[in-house]
């Protein structure tokens, strides 16, 4: 099974506009709150706001400092948050880790770690979609499965 | 299911275009509301439209990202 979703559009500051992998997921918590994401293979990690993890009310697991470009560094909490994500007939639920800027009011960020090994992910420049097929594994974090 | 899907398909070049670098937030298929913060649009949606399950997120205006560890 597999399902497809569209880029989205994207206006940079310069005003060219560029087409870039988005998604549409349910982050689970004290309640559930429907988000859009960029779905960042480039990226080891997913970033969620500090507003967004306080209302799901994610644990503080750790603390750590993440990257970017240039070498930039951020402080950030760490914790794991239970999504649900899918289309048509088929949604999944399972965890991912997550870190917690403590600052920064950041897009959303889908990394590849605890989600990428879900899905055989194409990205299809050419018809700008994003298609998914589902895998079955257990995914470790920590050596923990989750 | 609820309308996550038609809410986040709903985004067409014009919306995003038009509110890009902000947080917005979508019910019914119509962008209801936008602003700085994801606090801001979030309190902005429970007020205005209890019991309806928005989709928020951020329109980015930069390149892509590459975070790690």
């Amino acid at each position: 099974m597999a399902f497809s979703l569209k880029y989205k559009p994207v206006k940079l500051k310069s005003g060219n506009v560029i087409y870039r992998p988005m998604i549409p997921l349910t982050l689970e918590g004290n309640e559930k709150i429907d988000v859009f994401a960029i779905l960042d293979s480039g990226s080891d990690i997913s970033i969620i706001p500090k507003d967004i993890a306080t209302i799901l009310g994610i644990k503080n697991t750790g603390e750590n400092e993440i990257f970017g470009i240039g070498g930039n560094s951020l402080r950030s909490s760490e914790g794991i948050a239970k999504i649900s994500f899918g289309k048509g007939h088929e949604f999944y639920s399972f965890n991912i880790p997550v870190f917690i800027p403590e600052k920064e009011d950041v897009a959303i960020i889908i990394g590849r770690q605890g989600f990428f090994e879900h899905f055989d992910i194409t990205f299809s420049e050419a018809t700008r979609r994003i298609i998914f097929k589902k895998f079955n594994v257990d995914i470790k974090f920590n050596n923990k499965t989750v | 299911m609820h309308n996550i899907i038609s809410n986040f398909e709903s985004l067409s070049e014009e919306r995003v275009t038009k509110y890009a670098g902000e947080w917005v937030a979508v019910v019914d298929n119509i962008i209801v509301a936008h602003a700085k913060s994801f606090k801001e649009v979030y309190d902005i949606v429970k007020k205005q439209y209890p019991g309806k399950r928005p989709l928020i997120g951020k329109l980015p205006e930069s390149l892509p990202v590459v975070l790690s560890l």
